[in-house]
């Protein structure tokens, strides 16, 4: 029984980083069309917070009843088993359009997506990686679903517990995107999967503003009517989603190792850097970016040496001084062209990578040089 | 919104279904849209659009249907040694669902795992979120996943316990994480001429 024990514990020891190991690949949705599932997806959050406030005031007619009380109903209301209702909403319904779009094309994705060449031990191996959904113009994983509200609702616990021990809003703020970064940094990031991802700290934090908002001192969006509770407004992603949630936009920190099998796969992609298409989506992208708080942490990390500086692994670095069109046509594959990445069409920018010419292309392909900071771990 | 490939669309296919549909409908129409609480860039016409999107999702769930998943695991386990179960489970799921990618399942489940020491016989409840890839019918991994049924066990042959052949009856929990999946449970045995009333059975394996 003490060896069963043990082999219990080491396997949970194990497996429970793959809890949040999952991944995601916004590169790979470049040049593709995507619908915008703004309004759809406010509908379903919509309906999911209303029939937790339905079954709430059914069930508790309770008049001393909290909004923090209700505010918990709503986030357990949202609660499933690793992934959240929302996000599994997202990954299978037909009214959200996602990058792949079918079940077969998802499959061939997590052979090629930008993590797809990991070690067998990783215990992201284990995850299914995300799909690609747009909200309110900007793309993202949907796993940021889930951080926006179980995250989101850890971010809150720490910053009520800071509130509570006399921080005030911006200190109890800043103590839970530590919490958040810390997680990242350790269990939850670069020591188990090797990707600290500042969109995933992005979301989280977005949840935060949420949670809060939810129960705002001055103007709480939930109000108690003679019917009941209610929300004074309804809930609208405009308010939350940002740029920053863009894997492609927001690059994450990559271990050594790990980094060594992701850049040649994020080489892939200087080839469409430039089409008028991922051109157009960054301008949009910049003219709505604006530095975080998160934003704001990270970089004091990085200044203090904790953490290595993201912008070595932004596409803009990856693909600094290369003849961007001519990279591929240097390792003897053929270009692509924007036309190549529609929707319908299999050809990916990493299937002729990663199948067709892997042996001959990777091998040259892979810059000796690593980034400029590689020594955070 | 304004395409619609690839869309379908959803009727509920049964009366159940469609009252189902009318109640939730009503929850909806009770606070959130109707407020007067329009924000500074909402319209009258968003509202409405809102309303619309509500009741295509009501349709998408209303069209649900019963569903066969079948569960392999594969594992190491006490009494039973080595052993691999083949298993279903009964789910009701949209219709447009087809659970080759992440899909929450939540149902009764039945079993029956074949050993090296022991047959096991089992039936209970189990939510789990996996997905079956490519497979028609089984599930090819399962994520997270928990679930309780009520076992029944013949062992045989050079099981450890004395004597080998017994009939245990008794309980089992069930619990997969990223695949791996770890069972305890409590049976009594039903034998005359057993060593002990009362055994725990613990396994680690593949699967659910």
């Amino acid at each position: 029984m003490d060896r069963t024990a043990t082999l219990v514990v080491c396997l949970a020891v194990l497996v429970v980083p793959a809890l949040q190991a999952i991944e995601t690949d916004q590169y790979y949705s470049w040049g593709r069309p995507l619908e915008d599932s703004l309004e759809v997806m406010n509908a379903k959050v919509n309906l999911e917070i209303d029939r937790a406030l339905a079954q709430t005031n059914q069930q508790r007619r309770d008049p001393g009843m909290t909004c923090s009380a209700v505010r918990k109903r709503i986030v357990n209301h949202f609660r499933l088993l690793l992934i959240h209702r929302l996000e599994l909403w997202a990954v299978n319904s037909a009214l959200v359009e996602r990058i792949p779009a079918t079940a077969e094309e998802e499959l061939r994705y997590r052979k090629v997506f930008l993590y797809h060449d990991r070690h067998p031990l990783d215990p992201a191996v284990l995850m299914a990686p995300s799909l690609t959904i747009q909200v309110d113009d900007v793309r993202f994983g949907t796993d940021k679903l889930t951080h926006f509200f179980s995250e989101g609702w850890m971010y809150y616990k720490s910053y009520r517990k800071g509130r509570r021990s006399g921080l005030s809003h911006e200190e109890a703020e800043l103590k839970a995107i530590d919490m958040g970064a810390f997680t990242e940094r350790t269990i939850l990031g670069l020591a188990t999967s090797g990707v600290f991802s500042r969109a995933d700290l992005e979301a989280n934090y977005q949840g935060l503003r949420f949670m809060t908002a939810l129960c705002d001192p001055v103007q709480p969006l939930l109000i108690r009517t003679d019917e009941g509770w209610q929300l004074r407004e309804p809930f609208d992603f405009h308010d939350y989603i940002t740029p920053e949630w863009d894997e492609s936009w927001q690059s994450s920190i990559i271990g050594r190792f790990r980094w060594k099998r992701i850049r040649p796969v994020l080489e892939g992609y200087c080839a469409i850097l430039d089409t008028p298409e991922v051109r157009a989506q960054r301008q949009r992208y910049a003219s709505r970016d604006r530095v975080t708080a998160t934003e704001r942490r990270i970089q004091e990390l990085v200044d203090e040496g904790k953490l290595a500086d993201p912008r070595d692994y932004s596409i803009e670095q990856v693909c600094a001084g290369r003849d961007r069109q001519g990279l591929f046509r240097n390792d003897s594959a053929p270009s692509l062209s924007i036309d190549d990445l529609k929707v319908g069409n299999t050809v990916g920018p990493l299937d002729f990578l990663y199948h067709r010419h892997r042996p001959a292309s990777r091998g040259r392909r892979v810059s000796p040089r690593g980034p400029g900071r590689l020594d955070h771990q | 919104m304004a395409a619609t490939r690839g869309r379908r669309s959803f009727r509920p296919r049964s009366a159940g279904g469609a009252i189902h549909l009318a109640v939730l409908i009503l929850i909806l129409w009770r606070p959130a849209f109707a407020s007067d609480g329009q924000k500074s860039t909402g319209t009258t016409r968003d509202s409405e659009r809102q309303v619309e999107l509500t009741r295509q999702i009501l349709e998408e769930e209303g069209d649900s249907r019963r569903r066969t998943i079948g569960l392999i695991r594969l594992r190491a386990s006490y009494p039973q040694k080595v052993s691999a179960g083949f298993g279903w489970m009964r789910v009701r799921l949209p219709a447009s669902y087809d659970c080759r990618t992440v899909c929450d399942l939540q149902g009764p489940a039945f079993q029956i795992e074949p050993g090296l020491a022991g047959v096991q016989l089992s039936a209970g409840y189990a939510h789990l979120i996996g997905e079956k890839r490519r497979s028609r019918h089984f599930l090819k991994a399962v994520y997270v996943g928990y679930g309780g049924k009520a076992v029944l066990l013949r062992t045989y042959g050079d099981s450890p316990l004395e004597p080998s052949g017994q009939t245990l009856i008794g309980a089992e929990g069930d619990l997969t994480v990223a695949s791996v999946n770890l069972s305890l449970g409590v049976l009594r045995s039903l034998s005359d001429d057993r060593e002990r009333d009362w055994i725990v059975t613990f396994g680690v394996g593949w699967g659910f």
